[in-house]
């Protein structure tokens, strides 16, 4: 057995580009916050939890007082741990406002909520899209995670968690929270059967794209299919499908996404047989630019033969977003620790 | 203000596309599980950015890196306390090629120690003095695991897969 092929077998191994991006968007979150429905944590949760109830139900009020004195009539343990702040910023029509707060040894936790002035961007959807800061005068790890979303006032809730990066108690002092966009109009498709019959893919040419400026995952070591015109009936708004096809006998399937930094498209594809059995993909991915617009490219490798195939159906999870919202948005508050 | 973490925000993409599958590689090989490898290769990759540490070369970066992570897989597999196949289903997922399949499958069959320097050596072609650094053994320890991993692993592969 020669070196060369342990080495080729094993750099055969890659991380898919949502792998990569997972990694990239928890690090990241891990590091300097990022808001995320994925986390809870106690007694957050629980006031969270209390928070769902209360906003899902049918109350009129002006937000931030009417969250603060109905988590303190719902839960006075838990609402007596946060210290009422209600501050506010307001930018490109957008007001945040820091709603309570709490310190208990090294973890901060602030509650904020998000209101749209002025239309219907701010919804339950919402998502600081890694553009979410927490400054504090030690070295901290911070997360944001979406609580909730009220209809009646169109508000939503967010929890803010801080926590020393030694252990060290926290102690009190100034916190500043600010971003600069938010993504929201978002949509969740969750299993979607892509109408196509893999009984009758063909073999098909590949090679680069004109401008193409970036590639990863593998991709680097082989051509991806050549983008095609964009599927009529793929049914997912904002992905396209731009290839389907067999390359060696592996079949790809390609998708693009347009303006990718402002909306954070993305999705995954399997296989399933009536059987029940699933097939899941490697995927590899590139940038290309045309008529001056940033795409950007994700192919699907799946480890199947074509004879195979006709027994599959292509099915997706994608997520997309409809609007993007910049601004400026700070609020500086003071914390002391709660006795 | 400090900011939470010794790198700016923009170097975590980089740093995942740069040493991403290398680190995936070596996670895979040792811990044999798709889900514990790439939070094997995420814990890495914010270890990489919190201690940003300054680095000579590439090349001793991504020392630091295979040594971080190798340490990671090793504490896991301790945490574990068992060492189960690799899954068929997990390995098609994240390979390219499926004659890939056989030889890896017969090097995750090898015990922990044989797997980490067979890959560091002949994988990502790190030196036996740096794979003896990585594994807290001495250089000759090295060369005799590399010599019966490989015999071991040609074993395997000759049984099951010729």
């Amino acid at each position: 057995m020669e070196n060369i092929t342990i080495q080729n077998a094993v750099k055969d191994i890659h991380l898919s580009s949502i792998t990569k991006r997972g990694i990239v968007k928890n690090v990241r979150a891990e590091l300097w916050g990022n808001c995320s429905r994925a986390k809870w944590h106690r007694p957050a949760a629980v006031v969270a939890a209390v928070l769902c109830l209360v906003l899902l139900t049918p109350v009129r009020a002006a937000a931030s007082t009417s969250i603060y004195d109905l988590m303190y009539a719902l839960s006075p343990a838990i609402a007596q741990q946060f210290q009422p702040v209600q501050l506010a910023d307001e930018d490109n029509g957008i007001r945040m406002e820091v709603v309570s707060a709490s310190i208990r040894g090294d973890t901060a936790q602030v509650y904020l909520t998000l209101r749209d002035l002025t239309g219907d961007r701010v919804d339950g959807t919402v998502d600081l899209f890694d553009s979410y800061r927490i400054n504090r005068p030690f070295d901290s790890t911070g997360r944001c995670e979406f609580v909730a979303y009220d209809d009646e006032t169109g508000t939503a809730t967010l929890l803010v968690t801080i926590r020393t990066m030694d252990g060290s108690g926290i102690g009190g002092g100034k916190v500043t929270f600010s971003f600069r966009q938010f993504l929201s109009r978002k949509t969740h498709y969750e299993d979607v059967e892509i109408p196509c019959d893999l009984g009758n893919i063909r073999e098909t040419a590949t090679g680069w794209p004109e401008s193409w400026s970036y590639s990863g995952g593998g991709l680097s070591e082989r051509e991806p299919m050549l983008p095609g015109q964009p599927y009529v009936g793929f049914p997912v708004e904002g992905i396209s499908l731009t290839g389907i096809g067999l390359v060696d006998g592996a079949l790809r399937v390609q998708t693009a996404v347009e303006n990718y930094l402002e909306n954070d498209n993305h999705g995954r594809l399997w296989l399933t047989d009536s059987r029940g059995g699933r097939i899941e993909s490697g995927s590899t991915q590139f940038i290309a630019e045309k008529d001056g617009r940033r795409l950007d490219y994700v192919e699907y490798v799946f480890p199947s033969t074509p004879e195979a195939l006709a027994e599959y159906r292509l099915h997706g999870e994608f997520w997309t977003s409809g609007l993007l919202t910049t601004g400026n948005w700070s609020v500086t508050f003071p914390l002391e620790e709660m006795e | 203000m400090r900011q939470s973490s010794g790198r700016p925000a923009d170097e975590v993409e980089a740093a995942v596309e740069a040493y991403g599958d290398m680190l995936y590689r070596l996670c895979l090989v040792m811990l044999k599980n798709r889900s514990d490898a790439e939070d094997a290769v995420q814990d890495t990759i914010l270890r990489y950015m919190q201690k940003a540490p300054a680095f000579e070369s590439r090349e001793h970066e991504k020392a630091w890196l295979l040594r971080v992570a190798s340490n990671r897989c090793r504490d896991l597999l301790r945490f574990r306390g068992r060492d189960e196949p690799i899954a068929p289903d997990e390995l098609r997922a994240c390979v390219e090629a499926p004659e890939s399949c056989g030889i890896i499958e017969a090097l995750t069959s090898l015990p922990e120690k044989f797997r980490l320097v067979l890959t560091l050596y002949y994988v990502e072609e790190r030196p036996v003095a740096e794979i003896a650094k990585i594994i807290g053994r001495t250089e000759s320890a090295v060369k005799m695991r590399l010599q019966k991993g490989r015999r071991l692993l040609e074993e395997v592969y000759r049984k099951e897969y010729m």
